[in-house]
């Protein structure tokens, strides 16, 4: 995951290229942080931008990174200004927030939700995403709990819903809690999950409590 | 349960600067890790074979101690449980800070697994707090390279201040590197993790109590709802300063929804992700080594089943054939029947004392059936029984039967964890029972310890073993197949009687890894080596009481008066009474009697059945009888026993009129 002010830059030079600028000045312009030298240098040595006389260009990993951004934070506006009922010059300063903390899974059930749209509610394209390709139309629950997955699947813990402490202090203990990966081995005679290369052996009942972002077709 | 009084001792101890420093003691050090990375291994690689025979602490809990040298001093090598966090409420977790603070060692060696860094550094960062010199070795590193894990010693010494270095203790490697490590223990630099009111609380406290070391990390237990910890408070720091600490520590806790343990094992969680991030590299391999094949055969059904039933067959090919066999006929018929015993009786004969002669070499003679069967019968199948255990416990299979067995268990009030507590019934029930500590709920502790006492211990399975040629198949079948189910109904029925709830599976299963033979054999030495200490002396002082009762005819007297029972019954001759009351003294002590008797022909293959029924099942011997009050009350104590007996009388008598009503003589 990028650093936050690294997206925003990402986001203000495709919004300068949308309308066909380039040159730092007029990226600052669109940017909501310092274009600072260190910024920039950062950018260049991760390999998602590159900088040239007439300013500054994507390479092809940068593209694809600013453009997830991008879409996420238009839908993000989309879905304040439709469903939440925000006007449109509100829906700015929340949808920035809303872009960094989105993760993938979230953004298609979203825009799925959404229908699909193509444009923000100031007018500006969205990028399309593999749900708007394959024309979904059902949001598919993205956080399951752990039995509802198969064996050999991994995912990423979203939440513990338990009111054991002392189960959930154990948990933690053997290093699981939120955004951890997990695998599952078997599900039946008990549940053993694989968390890095703790394996652990656990009931049904327990695993029913673990909710996990449901893992990605790919 | 640690006493205010060793507390306050732990105090002053740790409060001198560099503890355990007075004269005539050994400064220590303590041995630090989470289970099964790897600690014994270099403990026993560091400690070069200076050890003594494991003692054990705490009862259940085996605490191995070895001198080391070290800058030309002698330290003390502490090796106790592994533990994932101080910070749980868990029996190994109070034993090991019992240690920490009673002894106040000079310094904490921390072993963390290579392969799982993330865990060893939340412990790293609880023992940060007690700002002792620590040295982090980081072990089993050559099973992390075959994963594609690469850790860097030097970044990860740099980034917390501390001496560490790379070993994998089972090859010896890193073993020289380590000793200099601990020759320049440094504490290690302290660092903020905790979200920014709990750490600057506890800083204040910590700060308010002396500041140094101990107090920080006794706030920090405190501040983890330490059990313990809390009790002690008052008396550590006297009943004003501790009211006010109390209070401060629920204003923090106040701020947040979770308790104040769990957000600071989350904030630990995070921030050894972050450290481990800092030295730890990661290159994952897509192939599946055959080790996880083989792992996920013997943990699934039908395959998992095919391979118990497999180790059961071998169990019983190597106990029964090789151990009581080959073995047995070695030890006691070559050795002590025609070389021991008969040497013995020419050397009393001349003496011309009867009694004496009796008692040496008579039908209940300390020689001829005390020693004779200590080391001639039961010492063959012990020691390869407790070979075989040893094997399957450092495999990591146990574990597995765990997952395994987790759903049959659940019928019973159990669950999966708790066949490790079982399993260790088969060796000996008494050291098992003690087990039962480790189970989470009450509920779970008293059926345990029931079915413990019906598990037939390593003593009761050589009865069966040493009987096992006198019976037909169908006898040794019936016999097997009766404890079993027996074992089941009974636990399913307490499960329905007990009242209060079980607890949540989750247990760890450990990587499957062929065990080291001497590692095993260690093992089964130590194992023996008590069974000589404890079991024999109160074998032959068994075998000598039943020996003056013969003589003063009090033996006579209890075989009449227990002759209904024992004769009407259960239709067994009157001699039967000796076997149970031998078996009750010590339960290896009703074998010789037993075969004595079979191989008399004094007893039918349906009397066997029923006298091999009575002693597997019945009859705990003193020790558990014992260990079941201390454990369980004398209230729980005495429905165990009770319940016990009336089955166990039920039970022959019930056997014995069905088999004659059915005719069956197997």
């Amino acid at each position: 995951m990028l650093q936050r002010k690294a997206e925003e830059v990402l986001e203000a030079i495709w919004t300068a290229e949308e309308k066909g600028k380039r040159s730092q000045e007029q990226v600052q312009e669109e940017a909501q942080v310092e274009l600072d030298e260190s910024l920039l240098e950062e950018l260049t040595g991760n390999g998602l931008i590159t900088r040239e006389e007439d300013g500054l260009h994507f390479t092809a990993q940068g593209r694809g990174e600013a453009e997830h951004i991008v879409r996420r934070h238009r839908l993000a506006e989309r879905l304040l200004n439709d469903v939440l009922g925000m006007k449109a010059e509100e829906t700015e300063s929340n949808a920035c927030e809303f872009e960094h903390a989105v993760v993938p899974e979230v953004t298609e059930s979203i825009c799925t939700l959404l229908g699909h749209p193509k444009e923000c509610p100031h007018g500006s394209p969205i990028p399309a995403g593999t749900c708007c390709k394959e024309a979904r139309h059902v949001v598919e629950k993205v956080v399951v709990s752990l039995n509802q997955l198969s064996s050999g699947e991994s995912a990423c813990i979203a939440y513990i819903n338990t009111k054991k402490h002392a189960l959930l202090h154990k948990l933690v203990a053997f290093g699981l809690c939120p955004g951890v990966q997990i695998r599952v081995h078997q599900k039946s005679p008990s549940f053993v999950v694989q968390c890095d290369q703790t394996q652990l052996a656990l009931e049904a009942e327990v695993a029913a409590d673990i909710f996990v972002w449901r893992p990605s077709e790919s | 349960m640690a006493k205010a009084g060793e507390g306050r001792t732990g105090r002053t101890d740790m409060g001198k600067g560099i503890p355990g420093k007075e004269a005539g003691k050994r400064p220590k050090i303590l041995l630090l890790g989470n289970p099964q990375v790897g600690k014994t291994a270099l403990w026993s690689e560091l400690s070069e074979g200076r050890r003594s025979p494991f003692r054990s602490e705490g009862e259940i809990m085996e605490v191995r101690r070895a001198p080391i040298l070290l800058r030309g001093e002698t330290f003390e090598l502490i090796d106790p449980p592994g533990i994932q966090s101080l910070a749980l409420d868990m029996e190994e977790v109070h034993l090991v800070k019992r240690i920490l603070l009673a002894e106040g060692p000079a310094i904490i060696l921390l072993v963390v697994d290579a392969k799982n860094l993330k865990r060893g550094l939340m412990l790293y960062l609880e023992a940060m707090e007690l700002q002792l010199p620590l040295v982090m070795a980081i072990n089993m590193n050559d099973e992390a390279r075959q994963r594609g894990i690469t850790v860097d010693p030097r970044a990860a010494s740099s980034l917390l201040g501390i001496e560490a270095c790379l070993t994998s203790a089972l090859e010896g490697e890193g073993i020289s590197t380590l000793r200099r490590c601990l020759a320049h223990a440094t504490p290690p630099a302290r660092r903020a993790i905790y979200p920014g009111s709990i750490q600057r609380s506890l800083e204040e406290l910590a700060a308010q109590l002396g500041g140094e070391g101990p107090a920080r990390f006794l706030c920090l237990l405190l501040y983890s709802g330490d059990r313990e910890a809390r009790n002690s408070l008052a008396s550590w720091w006297g009943a004003e300063k501790a009211e006010a600490l109390s209070r401060r520590i629920a204003q923090v806790q106040s701020q947040f929804n979770l308790p104040l343990s769990l957000v600071m094992a989350e904030a630990r969680l995070r921030a050894a992700e972050d450290l481990r991030e800092q030295f730890v590299q990661v290159m994952p391999s897509r192939r599946v080594p055959f080790a996880d094949k083989v792992d996920r055969w013997i943990r699934t059904p039908p395959t998992g089943f095919l391979a118990f039933a497999l180790i059961l067959i071998l169990l019983f090919l190597f106990v029964g054939r090789f151990g009581a066999g080959t073995l047995g006929w070695l030890f006691q018929d070559q050795f002590f029947n025609r070389v021991a015993i008969p040497a013995c009786t020419a050397l009393v004969r001349p003496l011309q004392w009867p009694f004496l002669e009796g008692m040496l070499v008579g039908p209940f003679g300390l020689i001829s059936m005390g020693l004779s069967a200590a080391l001639g019968l039961i010492l063959p199948i012990l020691g390869t029984f407790f070979f075989f255990v040893a094997l399957l416990e450092d495999s990591g299979y146990i574990s597995r039967l765990g997952v395994l067995l987790h759903r049959l268990f659940k019928h019973v009030g159990l669950n999966g964890k708790a066949v490790l507590t079982i399993f260790l019934g088969f060796s000996c029930v008494t050291m098992a029972i003690l087990t039962t500590r480790l189970l989470d709920s009450k509920k779970e502790r008293l059926i345990a310890t029931f079915l413990l006492v019906l598990v037939p211990c390593s003593a009761q399975l050589s009865a069966i073993f040493a009987l096992a040629p006198a019976l037909p198949i169908s006898g040794f079948a019936f016999v097997v197949l009766f404890v079993f189910l027996f074992g089941l109904g009974m636990g399913a029925i307490a499960n329905r009687l007990v009242p209060g709830l079980g607890s949540d599976f989750l247990m760890e299963v450990f990587p499957l890894r062929i065990p080291r033979i001497k590692d095993v054999l260690l093992k089964t030495y130590f194992r023996i080596f008590w069974f000589l200490k404890e079991a024999v002396p109160l074998f032959l002082l068994g075998t000598l009481i039943l020996f003056l009762s013969n003589e003063i005819g009090l033996l006579y007297s209890i075989e009449r008066l227990a002759k209904p029972l024992v004769t009407g019954l259960f239709g067994l001759p009157p001699e039967a009474t000796d076997v149970f009351m031998m078996g009750f003294i010590r339960k290896e002590g009703a074998v010789p009697i037993l075969r004595n008797m079979v191989e008399a022909g004094r007893l039918n293959h349906v009397q066997v059945v029923i006298s091999l029924i009575l002693t597997t099942l019945f009859i705990p011997c003193i020790s558990t009888t014992l260990v079941v009050l201390k454990q369980q009350g004398l209230k729980n104590a005495l429905y165990i026993m009770g319940a016990i007996l009336i089955l166990c009388v039920a039970t022959g008598g019930i056997l014995n009129s069905l088999f004659r009503l059915a005719g069956i003589t197997f």
